[in-house]
């Protein structure tokens, strides 16, 4: 009996409520409010299509950029104290350039050119004179040759040039040997002169204070990383650096994450009918991260970091896909889940960087990472993983020392 | 409309042409309303799932099978949606104690007028976990395992949020005023100025 009640009531509400006589009538505003949907879909795809693309991009200019400036040789090397001094040498003619200019001594060919080529001209002359005085009968012969050479002027002096001495410390001009006395003594880098020569110390350290600006792909899975899925990453960061190897860093990074997964790891709606096989997720996000970081190795330009941090995600937009086994045309059903959803320090972040100074304001960094999840994430709430390269330009914005 | 419109407007929506979507929107307007009406507490909330569901159909217009029919391919699209909606606003705190609900007479109802306008503020008024599995099980025909796996449910769930939705339901048509004769919810009507009024033959519905 209560049965019939219950199926009357039932047959009651179908017969009225599932089709009714009198359908809502249309509302334009309505209309109004789904094309504003439509427009915002077309932007947004505009912006889906281009964001790998600009990623891509500026990934490729950070490259190109720190090959470019790492192929001209650096001119302001504020992290070695020492000065490197080339100085011409009595030699004969014909005398061969004995030894080798060491790699790291390059950097005296700028000084040459910095105290100016009047000089050395007239270095080069006082040289030949030398030179020429000092020639056996056997080599007389050779004057024209010589002369010759040394109206070359540098060419001569060059071959005739001891590979250039290195001084630690500062050495007064007026010490410095003329042509054709000894040199001074230098053993390797910090020769020692007793009274002349004063060893720099290393500058006091301050605050350091940069910005970065950084790009990345990166590879997004659940569970794994096997089905993962390719994304990008692109944003600001400002590190500051209060002791001399340790620095904090945090900044605001907007990340396009897409990944699939198995429909048994998903936790959130389901688009109803037969259980789906997978879904597919498109997560749009600031990642903010905070992270600190130690300096385990820096030699002149040179500078690796690890660094350790926690991330939070604010979801700006969650869209899912649901992939069903037998499907038909229409059973791919979608979901945007609508607000932001904000997941704050769930996320773990790891990383290890290499960073090569350019100038004393300019660096580039390159920077692997992963970033592991601590709680679930998303709508789905999923374990949602991350790995990748960073790609960096650091601007330091630091004001220099004054000498 | 016809087949031959409507598949000429299908495909100027698989086009992205404004002008056609703007026409299968208005044509199942109403359809789809209805629909979103009974699964939500209000029109605004209605309006706001409908135009989501329309978005996934102008989305994916370009996978609908020609050889299916049309109504029901968007009608799905807009139970789905109005369900990913209730889930999305799921709350937890819809339990409320069941006051014994009167029985009600043949005797009674024939005195009140119930129209449509009159059932669907009814079911609106069901908590939405109520309103979801009586829409699904009562209207749209599935079956409590088929709403279990919509809904991540059990079974149990199903059959207690169903019993508890006609205890209500009878509570209101039980307390409902008589007679009613016009309802001011039909808001945004266009060129309506009556409410139909019919008198419900409810003979042999509560025996």
């Amino acid at each position: 009996m209560d049965n019939d009640k219950d199926k009357g009531l039932d047959d009651l509400f179908k017969r009225k409520l599932g089709e009714p006589d009198d359908p809502a009538g249309f509302r334009e505003e309505d209309w109004s409010a789904v094309e504003q949907l439509l427009n915002k879909g077309k932007k947004r795809g505009g912006v889906v299509y281009l964001l790998p693309l600009l990623g891509s991009v500026a990934a490729l200019l950070l490259i190109f950029l720190g090959w470019w400036f790492l192929r001209a040789p650096g001119k302001n090397d504020h992290t070695s104290p020492a000065v490197a001094i080339n100085m011409p040498h009595k030699a004969n003619a014909g005398q061969k350039e004995t030894g080798q200019v060491s790699p790291a001594l390059q950097d005296v060919k700028n000084i040459q050119a910095a105290t100016g080529r009047a000089e050395e001209s007239k270095l080069n002359r006082e040289l030949a004179q030398k030179t020429q005085g000092g020639l056996s009968g056997a080599d007389t012969a050779n004057k024209p040759d010589i002369a010759k050479n040394i109206n070359k002027g540098g060419e001569l002096i060059s071959a005739l040039r001891t590979p250039p001495l290195v001084y630690s410390g500062t050495v007064a001009v007026s010490d410095l040997p003329l042509p054709g006395q000894s040199p001074l003594p230098a053993t390797g880098k910090s020769a020692q002169l007793p009274g002349k020569i004063s060893v720099k110390k290393q500058a006091p350290f301050h605050t350091q204070l940069a910005l970065s600006v950084m790009a990345a792909p990166d590879v997004n899975s659940v569970g794994g990383f096997q089905q993962g899925k390719l994304g990008t990453n692109a944003g600001l960061l400002l590190s500051v650096q209060p002791f001399r190897k340790l620095s904090f860093s945090t900044g605001a990074i907007y990340s396009v994450k897409p990944y699939l997964t198995s429909f048994a790891n998903y936790q959130g709606s389901n688009a109803a009918g037969p259980t789906p096989q997978s879904v597919q997720a498109d997560c749009r996000m600031f990642d903010i991260p905070v992270n600190i970081n130690y300096q385990v190795f820096q030699r002149r330009e040179n500078k690796i970091e690890i660094g350790a941090g926690l991330s939070s995600y604010i979801m700006l937009h969650q869209s899912y896909t649901f992939n069903y086994a037998n499907a038909y045309s229409d059973e791919t059903w979608n979901y945007n889940v609508p607000g932001v959803s904000k997941y704050y320090f769930g996320v773990f972040n790891i990383n290890a960087s290499y960073e090569r100074r350019i100038n004393s304001k300019v660096a580039f960094s390159i920077q692997p990472y992963m970033k592991v999840p601590l709680t679930n994430l998303g709508y789905s709430q999923v374990k949602l993983q991350s790995t990748g390269v960073a790609l960096g330009l650091n601007w330091n914005l630091s004001t220099p020392l004054k000498p | 409309m016809g087949e031959g419109e409507l598949h000429q407007l299908i495909k100027g929506c698989i086009k992205q042409d404004r002008k056609c979507q703007k026409m299968l929107y208005k044509a199942f307007y109403g359809f789809s309303m209805g629909i979103c009406l009974r699964y939500t507490s209000d029109r605004g909330e209605a309006a706001e799932v409908m135009n989501q569901g329309f978005l996934k159909v102008f989305t994916h217009i370009g996978r609908y099978d020609p050889e299916r029919p049309f109504k029901a391919w968007l009608g799905k699209i807009m139970m789905n949606t109005s369900i990913d909606f209730y889930r999305a606003n799921l709350k937890m705190a819809y339990t409320d104690d069941l006051e014994a609900a009167e029985d009600v007479s043949d005797g009674q109802l024939a005195d009140k007028n119930l129209n449509y306008e009159d059932l669907l503020k009814m079911v609106q008024k069901l908590p939405p976990a109520y309103r979801t599995v009586f829409n699904l099980y009562a209207i749209d025909g599935y079956t409590h395992e088929e709403i279990a796996e919509m809904l991540h449910i059990n079974s149990g769930t199903s059959k207690s949020n169903l019993h508890k939705a006609r205890h209500k339901l009878k509570q209101m048509i039980a307390n409902a005023e008589k007679p009613v004769t016009s309802s001011n919810y039909n808001k945004g009507i266009s060129n309506s100025t009556m409410v139909a009024i019919s008198t419900i033959n409810i003979g042999g519905v509560f025996k």
